[in-house]
């Protein structure tokens, strides 16, 4: 995209579609606590990233849209947002990664983004946890998985199975926010016409 | 409450000319550099330093915070806060009993008690430190920091997030007011909401031409774009001061 003011509009608008979901969508999702609330919001904020980074098929896009979420996660109502917004940060620098190489990423290289951003709200809390109460939590965890294996009578390889599980699950949800991702640029591109950026 | 009011009241609160007094006290007094510098002083001082140095950090940390910015002990009186350090010390006293923290082990508490005590206090001074820079720091501030940091034309780009909010959430609304009237997701749930996805982000993205054209027409240039400067108050010196003394000791008596 030759004129760069065009490129921050654009980023502006991908990232104010991504703050509006994690404000509005994110507040109703955790007053009513559901589960994987984070995984929800991460994968459709992704998805709206990836669809703004192939419209102006520029380098940096990912990260800057997600700087500029992270940044209106402050108007949230709540207490402590550091935490969501190094979350969307690190989801958006991860995605950005792996489209950096290249102008139009393809449906794969897409599903393989968006997979690997989500994959990120697996390790958030350990290292978020870590960061804010030291090494003592990852004892903690530790000892408390034991305690409940020997409780359930289940063999040691079944937790790694359910740790695995828990990822796959996250990274196959960014894999269907990438894919999706991909249909929806097309449409995009298809009703805005002449007026599409690229 | 409604989320476009919610967002309203959010923005009323960020904005400097409808800011409380708390506030603006806090934001004449300590800026970006001032509350990051501890920021980062405390997430050093947290990792690596003694408990008896984190102690004496965070009595320093608890006054300091009463006087410059109170508004962020308010912060931390939330059940969510509470129950997480109880889930903290508890969960150190049940689990790690075998594990006692260096210094602590001195008196007469319990290894695990004394770890969770320990973690719990280390917790409660990284999010002082956040609630800190939560208080004083203004989404303006965050975004002329990041342009200061080679991210030119970010607060642009802010601005226009900022101002595209409420056409987002009545976008939104727009189209979810016109789902419904066609029957809702009552058939084809994953492609309807395909459709109202492709439906908001066309209707949202369209717009971009027109903001492109306004800020052209009154004479916005990337190019010659100045990037706003960072107001450095005395009490920001005195807090990066503190901030780096802080971050020296730690890594002089690490442990």
């Amino acid at each position: 995209m030759r004129n760069s003011t065009r490129w921050l509009v654009y980023v502006g608008l991908g990232g104010a579609l991504w703050g509006a979901v994690e404000i509005s969508l994110g507040a109703y999702l955790h007053s009513l606590h559901i589960p994987l609330r984070g995984l929800i919001l991460s994968t459709i904020g992704i998805t709206i990233a990836l669809v703004t980074r192939c419209l102006v098929q520029q380098r940096g896009t990912i990260i800057a849209t997600a700087a500029i979420a992270a940044i209106l996660k402050m108007f949230s109502v709540g207490g402590v947002i550091l935490s969501p917004m190094a979350a969307i940060l690190i989801q958006g620098l991860l995605a950005e990664l792996v489209t950096f190489r290249i102008l139009q990423p393809s449906r794969i290289r897409l599903v393989l983004a968006g997979a690997t951003a989500t994959a990120w709200t697996f390790f958030h809390p350990f290292v978020g946890q870590g960061i804010i109460a030291g090494q003592g939590v990852y004892v903690m965890y530790l000892r408390v998985i034991e305690k409940g294996v020997r409780l359930l009578h289940l063999p040691p390889e079944a937790v790694i199975v359910v740790i695995i599980l828990m990822l796959l699950i996250r990274a196959g949800a960014g894999a269907v926010g990438g894919y999706v991702a991909g249909q929806i640029v097309a449409a995009v591109r298809a009703r805005l016409g002449p007026a599409a950026p690229a | 409450m409604d989320t476009q009011a919610a967002v309203k009241s959010s923005l009323a609160r960020q904005a400097p000319s409808q800011a409380g007094p708390e506030r603006q006290s806090c934001q004449a007094r300590l800026g970006v550099v001032g509350g990051l510098s501890l920021l980062g002083a405390t997430l050093v001082v947290a990792a690596t330093a003694l408990p008896a140095v984190m102690l004496v950090y965070g009595l320093g940390l608890g006054l300091f915070t009463a006087v410059v910015a109170p508004g962020a002990w308010r912060r931390l009186r939330h059940w969510r806060v509470a129950l997480s350090f109880c889930l903290l010390i508890a969960g150190g006293w049940l689990f790690l009993d075998g594990v006692s923290a260096p210094w602590l082990e001195l008196y007469v508490i319990p290894p695990g008690l004394s770890m969770g005590l320990l973690m719990a206090f280390r917790a409660l001074l990284v999010l002082l430190a956040i609630s800190i820079v939560a208080a004083t720091v203004s989404v303006a501030e965050v975004a002329a920091a990041l342009e200061r940091c080679y991210l030119k034309g970010f607060g642009f780009a802010l601005g226009v997030a900022l101002n595209a909010l409420p056409r987002v959430y009545q976008t939104a609304r727009q189209a979810w007011t016109a789902l419904q009237l066609r029957g809702g997701l009552r058939r084809r749930k994953l492609h309807t909401l395909r459709l109202m996805a492709i439906t908001i982000i066309t209707n949202v993205l369209g717009a971009a031409d027109n903001i492109v054209a306004a800020a052209l027409a009154r004479g916005f240039n990337i190019r010659k774009y100045a990037t706003p400067g960072i107001k450095v108050s005395r009490l920001d010196k005195w807090g990066l001061g503190a901030g780096i003394m802080a971050m020296v000791v730690a890594a002089w008596l690490h442990r």
